[in-house]
């Protein structure tokens, strides 16, 4: 059997690899900028073809995620239902930030050169059309622990259930096949973790942490890590995909998780980190985050494949020709989407940091 | 085709390319309300009227035994800026010309950007629209005479939204001689006003022309709501030999959900 080098693009559900990186950027305002933003955007299919054919069984991959803000001027279209900005929650004692971020790029692969490759090539085409906000090289640490020493990750839903939790289907049908991301750069307070014991540890995560097994839930009182990240409703339990990534700089006094989480629903997340951040019951909040500090925050949805590479065929006001069905265009437009036609200004506003800054370690 | 008629201007592709971008860079910049005020929609060209959620006073009804009430809504402001280019400069275009005349085009973007400002933060009333600062509350802060005193000002109307419960980050909206002055002038300390006023706010200051009166406002959400019914979209008029006739069109509504959010410099 030969091996096929090459993952679907915008496949979420890639393979977990031992390198990724997590990239950032913002666009810039004016109408060239949006263009070539769009043009770089339908190609990037392209350039992950052009960098995993020369590096075969590396399982690159890349994942486009658009944010709110820029989402109707690059693609013409309505906004995905859940689709807004990140949310800021704020905790008695900790706060989720809401930080800058139109453009989400989840490169994947088992080098960490070819991670590097395709990155420098899409900020090579993107040019100055963008501006980079943060930037995160993470890499697998041992049997997928995080730096907090416990294995990250073994919630994820298997089966039938990956799907039905990640992608969108009927509920919101101009964008069934694609899906909602969340991430977040998290810093940890190394010294203070490490100076707990292994039991406290074990209580806060709600996992062993040489073997991995989960916990009994506790019935009142401070809730677990694993406790307050799993949403459970009528219509039972939701997950998400999570392909958190360990990150740092022991030289510099930098240790983090970077999160990223897809999931079929924006509520999902969101909800696991109102419970992690202001508590069940209120005021008991995630006591992991007394060691591990949210730096950035940003939300974005994943357009399917053909969505994606068929940005670059519709313009943001298009003439009344292109109504014609006809060859190219890609995307499915319903005729009473209501961007059509207009210049995609849309709304301007953008989200602040407000207590920390971006991407700088805590003190 | 739809109601812009945009197919039957004598304007090839490539001219409404560079008509649409001319209009995108001048009103990106110009429209400072849309980066300080929630924004939903575009909800569409048939879209006529925003829910307000509540119903008037009782009217009769001609059946007895029923009781009726009218629902309250709020009617969309349908805006145009119309303008005329030279066919001649057009045709430049289409030959590579890289200084096309579209001035006309500018002006029409600025009318607009700053009617929709001024609706925003001033109110209309013939369409029944309140303003940020016509709501608010509070008494207006007297700004003084000179700019360099602001920081002090704005701290103040910063301290008036706390006490109101009303948290940050904030953000500021200056017409052209206040902006003027702020983005030219230093504090008297050596920093640039710019940079004092934004470290205060924790948000942007934003160029808003149409504005008026200098207003402080929190960015947090959910407390000035802007609907955008058919966004900002170039159409088509009409034509002559030598002029085409366009224009910028957007159907809105504006309504203010926490007056005490917002404060006004006088």
């Amino acid at each position: 059997m030969t091996t096929r080098p090459i993952i679907p693009p915008q496949q979420i559900d890639a393979p977990l690899t031992r390198y990724s990186i997590f990239l950032v950027l913002t666009v810039a305002d004016d109408g060239g900028s949006v263009a070539a933003v769009r043009s770089a955007l339908a190609g990037t299919e392209d350039l992950v073809k052009d960098v995993s054919f020369r590096a075969a069984g590396a399982q690159l991959s890349c994942t486009v995620g658009i944010g709110s803000r820029v989402w109707t001027r690059l693609t013409g279209l309505v906004q995905p239902a859940e689709l807004h900005p990140f949310r800021e929650i704020a905790g008695a004692t900790h706060t989720a930030v809401a930080t800058p971020g139109d453009l989400l790029f989840h490169i994947r692969a088992d080098r960490h050169d070819v991670c590097f490759e395709l990155e420098r090539l899409l900020v090579e085409t993107l040019g100055t059309a963008t501006t980079t906000v943060d930037e995160v090289s993470g890499f697998r640490y041992f049997d997928r622990r995080d730096l907090l020493g416990f294995v990250d990750g073994t919630a994820n839903p298997i089966g039938p259930d990956l799907p039905d939790s990640t992608v969108v289907g009927d509920e919101d049908p101009t964008f069934a096949g694609g899906s909602y991301v969340l991430v977040q750069k998290y810093t940890h307070r190394l010294a203070a973790w490490q100076a707990l014991t292994t039991e406290q540890q074990e209580a806060i995560m709600g996992r062993r942490k040489a073997d991995n097994v989960e916990l009994d839930d506790v019935e009142s009182g401070q809730k677990a890590h694993k406790t307050l990240t799993t949403i459970t409703d009528d219509d039972g339990e939701h997950d998400i995909l999570r392909d958190n990534m360990p990150f740092g700089s022991p030289g510099s006094g930098e240790f983090g998780t970077y999160f990223i989480g897809y999931s079929r629903h924006l509520w999902v997340i969101e909800k696991m980190l109102e419970r992690m951040f202001v508590g069940d019951p209120p005021g008991l909040h995630d006591r992991l985050l007394d060691f591990s500090v949210a730096q950035t925050g940003t939300c974005y949805f994943v357009p399917p494949a053909a969505m994606l590479a068929g940005l670059d065929d519709v313009g943001p006001a298009p003439t009344s020709s292109d109504e014609a069905p006809g060859p190219g265009p890609a995307l499915a437009v319903p005729p009473q989407d209501a961007a059509r036609g207009t210049l995609g200004i849309g709304s301007l506003k953008i989200p602040h940091p407000t207590s920390t800054t971006a991407g700088r370690t805590p003190r | 085709m739809n109601h812009l008629l945009r197919d039957l201007a004598p304007l090839t592709s490539d001219n409404w390319s560079l008509v649409d971008s001319e209009a995108v860079d001048r009103l990106s910049v110009a429209l400072g309300a849309r980066k300080l005020v929630d924004f939903a929609g575009p909800l569409g060209w048939e879209h006529s009227a925003t829910n307000l959620g509540r119903v008037g006073p009782a009217v009769p009804a001609p059946v007895d035994g029923i009781v009726a009430r009218p629902r309250v809504v709020l009617p969309l402001a349908e805006v145009r800026a119309a303008f005329s280019l030279e066919r001649d400069e057009l045709e430049s275009g289409t030959r590579g010309a890289a200084d096309v005349d579209l001035a006309p085009l500018d002006d029409a973007a600025l009318r607009l950007a700053r009617l929709e400002n001024s609706a925003v933060f001033r109110g209309w009333d013939a369409f029944g629209m309140t303003g940020v600062a016509q709501a608010s509350p509070h008494a207006p802060v007297p700004a003084g005479a000179d700019p360099r005193r602001y920081p002090v000002r704005v701290a103040e109307a910063v301290a008036t939204l706390k006490r109101s419960g009303v948290a940050g980050p904030y953000g500021l909206a200056l017409d052209d001689d206040a902006w003027v002055a702020v983005t030219g002038g230093n504090d008297a300390g050596g920093s640039p006003l710019l940079t004092h006023l934004e470290r205060i706010l924790g948000g942007p200051v934003e160029w808003t022309p149409g504005v008026g009166s200098p207003v402080v406002l929190s960015l947090r959400g959910g407390d000035f709501l802007f609907e955008s019914g058919a966004d900002l979209a170039v159409g088509y008029c009409a034509h002559t030999a030598t002029t085409v006739d366009l224009y910028l069109q957007e159907t809105f509504s504006f309504r203010v959900a926490t007056p005490e959010a917002a404060i006004a410099l006088a």
